[in-house]
């Protein structure tokens, strides 16, 4: 078995009255991209801050490349981008990611990290006048500047708008793509099902899926959805589609429920050729997500 | 370490207008004073204006050894910097290391430069090893205002919070250290309080040089204690703040 890069076991660590996770075990293996998903107070930032040594559990082990997360990190083999870091006043944007390349034992390049990280020209800039997109590449800049093997995000793109976080997360996936280990915690399902190679459902400090997002979105059964409007369909032929599940109407709009929306698109089309106002929708995996912690309550 | 503290000078040294204060201020009110009030009202055997130079780069080394410390440092706590260093390999404690270093180099000029202006203005005339000895001692007597500044920055949650603390000990280390009156104008209690501070440690051992006597262990013990239990309280905050929770 390969040795994982980081690991929690039955991990239980209370925050004040509440229980913050609870019996919680997870494993991020090499060169893993894994997603940490839930609603604010699942407990995301408690399970990044059992593997950065920020937090002690209560109960049960954490190691991060076999060794307790301090020592992991006393060895440059960890970098963060935490939720709240703010960068020092007065400094300059290369002098910082020199300060911290200089703290590890075997890192990046400077100017490979200022490519990286799309900050070659703000390289003389002090970090008081960078607007909130580019503080948060230099915060990333300063994760990755040691060149560590692991990885660790916490909702790093969360003041972002669309294009600074498909840029973000492009960068970040170069960083780890030479087999390095990426573990980020995120309340957006989008970009968890298009970085990570697993996704980690968390609820209320437990985990509640931990698989591919393919898997999950099967493993729940969640459905895709085609869409169009009810003018001219004969509505109980509709119903008899290959693989549709559910048929509901609103509004003059009629939505099929399907678990083969390639099928069922075809015999659509067959059926009402003239077709207006189609839509079709992947099974979202914000179904699978309620699914799944509904599940847990009550 | 090294390039940390050489980052957090060159940090300070771009943030001229605190700089200048914290620099010029000392010497400038030493002026200030020595033209206003030219009537002296202490009796320690020496020049009047020698006197009140120490009196004044005493507050220099006060003034900048908690305010280059303390606020800076609950700063860069409140915006999550120090746990952000925390998750790299700097050694713990090096940005308290940094902060103590900072300030104690930028202690100096601010003590050196009431000494130039007493020179300059008041005519007053050491030979330069003396100068040197003044200067060193009084130089060093800033460390327990550092680490009490510093202290201020780890136990006091917030940099707006952290300024009033530093105000605050300013004024009383200042006020009741016997720098305005001399302590043996006080009431008995704060006469007995004024020789236990380390304003008054240090400003006796400045005395003690100017007039080239043998250096009074009161003063040592008092700044020595200071130094010993501020940087013991400080450590114990550090360990406190930085373990893991």
């Amino acid at each position: 078995m390969v040795e994982p890069v980081a690991c929690l076991c039955e991990v239980t660590r209370r925050r004040g009255d509440a229980l913050a996770v609870e019996d919680l075990s997870l494993e991020i293996g090499p060169a893993e991209t894994v997603a940490l998903l839930g609603p604010n107070g699942a407990g995301k930032t408690t399970t990044l801050e059992l593997m950065l040594g920020l937090v002690r559990p209560d109960r049960g082990l954490v190691r991060v490349l076999g060794t307790a997360p301090g020592t992991a990190i006393a060895r440059g083999a960890i970098g963060a981008m935490l939720q709240e870091g703010g960068l020092p006043a007065r400094a300059g944007v290369a002098e910082l990611v020199d300060l911290v390349r200089g703290l590890y034992p075997r890192p990046l390049a400077l100017g490979d990290v200022l490519v990286l990280c799309d900050l070659g020209e703000l390289a003389e800039r002090r970090v008081e006048a960078l607007s909130g997109g580019e503080r948060q590449r230099v915060r990333l800049a300063l994760a990755v500047a040691g060149g560590p093997e692991l990885l660790v995000l916490d909702e790093p793109t969360a003041a972002m708008d669309v294009a600074a976080r498909l840029s973000f997360w492009k960068r970040s996936a170069d960083y780890v793509s030479g087999g390095r280990s990426l573990v980020f915690a995120t309340h957006r399902l989008e970009e968890a099902e298009a970085v990570a190679d697993r996704i980690v459902m968390l609820s209320r400090g437990r985990v509640v899926a931990d698989a591919s997002p393919e898997e999950l979105k099967a493993s729940i059964g969640v459905r895709a959805r085609v869409g169009f409007f009810r003018d001219r369909v004969p509505l109980e032929l509709v119903e008899r589609l290959p693989a549709v599940d559910r048929v509901e109407v609103v509004e003059g709009r009629v939505t099929l429920q399907t678990f083969d929306p390639d099928r069922t698109l075809r015999a659509l089309l067959e059926l009402v050729p003239e077709l207006d106002g189609l839509e079709v929708n992947g099974p979202r995996l914000e179904e699978a997500f309620l699914a799944l912690t509904e599940g847990q309550s009550g | 370490m090294l390039a940390y503290v050489r980052l957090e000078i060159l940090r300070q040294l771009r943030n001229r207008q605190a700089l200048l204060f914290r620099i010029a201020l000392p010497a400038a009110m030493f002026v200030l004073f020595r033209t206003l009030l030219v009537e002296d009202t202490r009796s320690a055997g020496l020049p009047p204006d020698a006197d009140a130079m120490v009196v004044f780069a005493v507050f220099g080394a006060l003034f900048s050894g908690l305010f280059a410390s303390g606020p800076p440092l609950a700063t860069e706590r409140a915006i999550g910097w120090l746990r952000q260093l925390r998750v790299t390999p700097l050694p713990p404690g090096s940005a308290v290391a940094g902060k103590v270093a900072a300030a104690m180099a930028f202690a100096l000029p601010s003590v050196a430069l009431v000494l130039i202006a007493a020179a300059v203005t008041q005519g007053i005339r050491f030979g330069m090893d003396q100068w040197a000895v003044l200067l060193a001692l009084l130089w060093l007597a800033a460390a327990p205002f550092v680490a009490l500044g510093v202290l201020i920055g780890l136990a006091v949650t917030d940099p707006e919070s952290a300024q009033s603390a530093a105000s605050l000990s300013l004024i009383l280390l200042w006020v009741l250290g016997g720098m305005v009156t001399e302590p043996s104008d006080l009431p008995a209690v704060f006469e007995t309080l004024a020789h236990g501070l380390p304003t008054n440690g240090a400003a006796e051992l400045g005395w003690a040089s100017v007039r080239e006597d043998a250096m009074p262990g009161s003063a040592i013990a008092v700044v020595g204690a200071w130094t010993a239990g501020t940087a013991a309280l400080t450590t114990l905050a550090w360990h406190r703040l930085a373990g893991p929770r």
